[in-house]
């Protein structure tokens, strides 16, 4: 198992875009989780998706698509975690 | 507290410093308005975006000759989409009701003292001018002199020795915080991270400083550039084999200067530069309310102050690692006297010492005793607090307050250039925040090597509480007078690399038919990777039963909130759990 940062973002207020992030070997399961970085109290700030990509017979392509729910920008931190 | 005036003997013959200028020192009347208002000051004049009638306060600000300039140099409608459509409970600075009146300094308490009667202003009150935490000699000879070093006259040798045995600090705990450690692991000099310090001028031609820098990012350098060019060489001294060598010499160091803009909106400023997990160190105290204008007895640290405050607030709720001196006063912070709201700041204002009522997010530093016999000098027990250090349970960690080896004044190697000075002695909660900002470098850079996800300002408050070598009692300065743990490199990795598995069911629940709700769980820590997973109780063979989706909510700087919304997509009750999988961090 390894965790890690794929990389960080800012959404501007009600925004949805979509990062990608290539070349992740097929053979390993990974899951992915997005968290906000900016606090901000009281209420859900963000909701994300993944979508996947068979680049290659080797590589896979993920699409991670944030949405911020709220009306101010936020700054976001895609994780990865790789299980097997 | 009286201090005892104790000089520093060092051998050899000196000269007075041919490039010795003054820092500017201003003082800044800072006036807040009421949010409601949506006051807006533009080159024709005050408007209100609420329609409140502000032609009162124009008037007054007419009859007066003065202006209400935005303190953080950013048009209100700017600042205020940042703090517009939040919650009523959250508490996010919002930075667009701060204005800086500039008048001569004579005029600023009358002026403050007027504008505090308007109806529209919440707030006003005249800042102290900031000055680096130095301690400078007083006629009442109460005060110990430090960074006061004098260059030597002798010349420099054509190349400069290899200063790096002097730099204890750099050694094992517990007498240094083990860089030298870090530096054999991946990433551990500091690689991938920025810093940015925030005082008023450096030496960026020494010839120890020349990778790894930026240069002035923000503002323009002004003022004499020693204390600026010892705190540089402690981060980010180069690898050269002469010299010295920084704590994190791979980090990224820049700078932002105070010499000419209000000290918010460069804290501001500089946080825009920094990606989450990046540094800003703050080298500045002001005079507090038991300064007794004996040098800088009585300085506290700036988050005392309300826009000092929620700048720095702005940088933490970015994820900015915010690393500031906790001032050369000999105070107690923990003093009843802190809780006294001063004249002219906001009724709302609470003491940020007492991190009960409001948190910073910053880390502070306490200056603690170097191992006697350090350079042939003794300044009380190792670890011991030493007497200019401020105190009190809001301090995070020390690092040594005396004895520190690097770039600067002269008083180890001078010469006719300053390129080439170095000093034995640079001290004060000046050099020992530059020794937790090179530690923090170190981790951090640790973990961006790996991969890992960097720690948050929260995280890095949390691990130098918990870990390091603990502070010693001295007579006269027990170590109830808190400054906290000397940080230890190699059991912060240790800690901050440690990681777990491990899963669960965090709740059941049932929906009726086509029903959808929402759950929230709280108080998980932001640096745990958290996949949330929602299954069916029910049995229904033959069709899917329920959809779910997750929403975050970054509740502060140490924990998170998950939202989970889950639809019954059948037509018969179903129950479910919500299942978590911490999968490390």
């Amino acid at each position: 198992m390894s965790v890690g940062v794929q990389f960080t973002g800012t959404l501007t207020a009600n925004a949805t875009q979509k990062w990608f992030t290539f070349n992740w070997p097929q053979q390993w399961h990974v899951e992915w989780n997005v968290v906000p970085t900016s606090p901000v109290p009281g209420a859900p700030q963000i909701e994300w998706d993944v979508e996947v990509e068979r680049a290659s017979p080797t590589a896979i392509t993920y699409w991670i698509k944030i949405h911020n729910l709220t009306a101010v920008p936020v700054n976001i931190e895609a994780r990865y975690a790789v299980m097997s | 507290m009286a201090y005892k005036k104790k000089s520093v003997e060092v051998a050899g013959t000196f000269k007075s410093n041919p490039f010795a200028v003054d820092f500017p020192k201003e003082r800044e009347l800072i006036v807040m308005t009421a949010a409601a208002t949506g006051l807006r000051s533009k080159r024709d004049g005050l408007t209100s975006e609420a329609g409140v009638d502000v032609a009162s306060l124009s008037d007054l600000l007419a009859t007066e000759g003065v202006t209400l300039q935005p303190l953080f140099g950013v048009p209100e409608e700017h600042l205020r989409a940042e703090a517009a459509s939040l919650p009523p409970s959250v508490n996010a600075p919002d930075l667009s009701i701060y204005y800086r009146v500039q008048a001569p300094d004579e005029r600023l308490d009358e002026l403050a003292a007027k504008l505090l009667t308007h109806d529209l202003v919440e707030a006003a009150y005249v800042k102290p001018a900031g000055e680096p935490p130095v301690v400078a000699s007083s006629t009442l000879d109460l005060v110990e002199e430090i960074n006061q070093m004098l260059p030597r006259e002798d010349d420099a040798p054509p190349i400069s020795p290899d200063f790096n045995v002097r730099q204890g600090y750099l050694d094992p705990a517990p007498a240094g915080i083990d860089a030298r450690y870090a530096a054999t692991q991946p990433g551990g000099r500091g690689a991938n991270v920025n810093v940015i310090d925030c005082e008023w001028s450096w030496n960026f031609s020494h010839e120890d400083l020349m990778t790894n820098q930026g240069g002035v990012v923000v503002g323009a350098a002004g003022g004499d550039d020693n204390h600026g060019t010892a705190v540089q060489g402690e981060i980010g001294g180069d690898l050269n084999g002469f010299g010295i060598v920084g704590t994190a010499p791979d980090a990224l160091f820049r700078a932002a200067s105070f010499a000419t803009m209000p000290t918010a909106a460069v804290i501001r400023q500089a946080a825009n530069l920094l990606r989450p997990g990046d540094i800003l160190l703050l080298e500045i105290h002001r005079p507090g309310p038991r300064a007794t204008g004996a040098g800088q007895q009585g300085f506290i640290a700036i988050e005392w102050w309300p826009d000092d405050f929620d700048a720095i607030r702005y940088a933490t709720s970015r994820g900015v690692i915010v690393i500031a001196a906790a001032g050369n006063g000999a105070e107690n912070l923990d003093d009843p006297i802190y809780n006294v709201r001063p004249a002219g700041f906001p009724a709302s204002w609470m003491n940020p010492f007492k991190r009960s009522n409001r948190d910073s997010g910053a880390i502070l530093v306490g200056a603690g005793a170097p191992p006697p016999g350090t350079h042939g000098r003794d300044w009380g027990p190792d670890r011991s607090r030493l007497d200019f250090s401020n105190f009190g349970t809001s301090i995070d960690a020390q690092g040594w307050g005396r004895e520190v080896c690097s770039t600067g004044y002269g008083d180890l190697q001078g010469g006719a250039t300053r390129n080439v000075w170095y000093t034995d002695t640079f001290s004060g909660t000046s050099s020992a925040s530059p020794i937790v900002v090179g530690t923090v470098a170190c981790l951090q850079g640790i973990l961006r090597n790996r991969g890992r996800i960097p720690l948050s300002p929260a995280r890095v408050r949390d691990l130098l509480r918990s870990t390091g070598s603990s502070q010693q009692d001295a007579p006269g300065r027990p170590a109830t007078q808190r400054i906290g743990n000397r940080p230890n490199l190699r059991q912060l990795i240790s800690s901050a690399l440690q990681t777990s598995t491990f899963a669960g069911v965090q709740f059941t629940g049932t929906l009726q038919a086509n029903q959808s709700a929402r759950w929230f769980t709280f108080n998980w820590p932001a640096h745990w990777h958290v996949v949330w997973t929602v299954v069916p109780a029910t049995q229904k063979p033959g069709s899917p039963e329920i959809r779910w989706n997750i929403q975050v909510e970054r509740a502060t700087d140490a924990f998170i909130t998950y939202w989970i919304n889950v639809t019954n997509i059948t037509t018969v009750p179903v129950t479910f759990e919500a299942r978590y999988n911490v999968l490390g961090w």
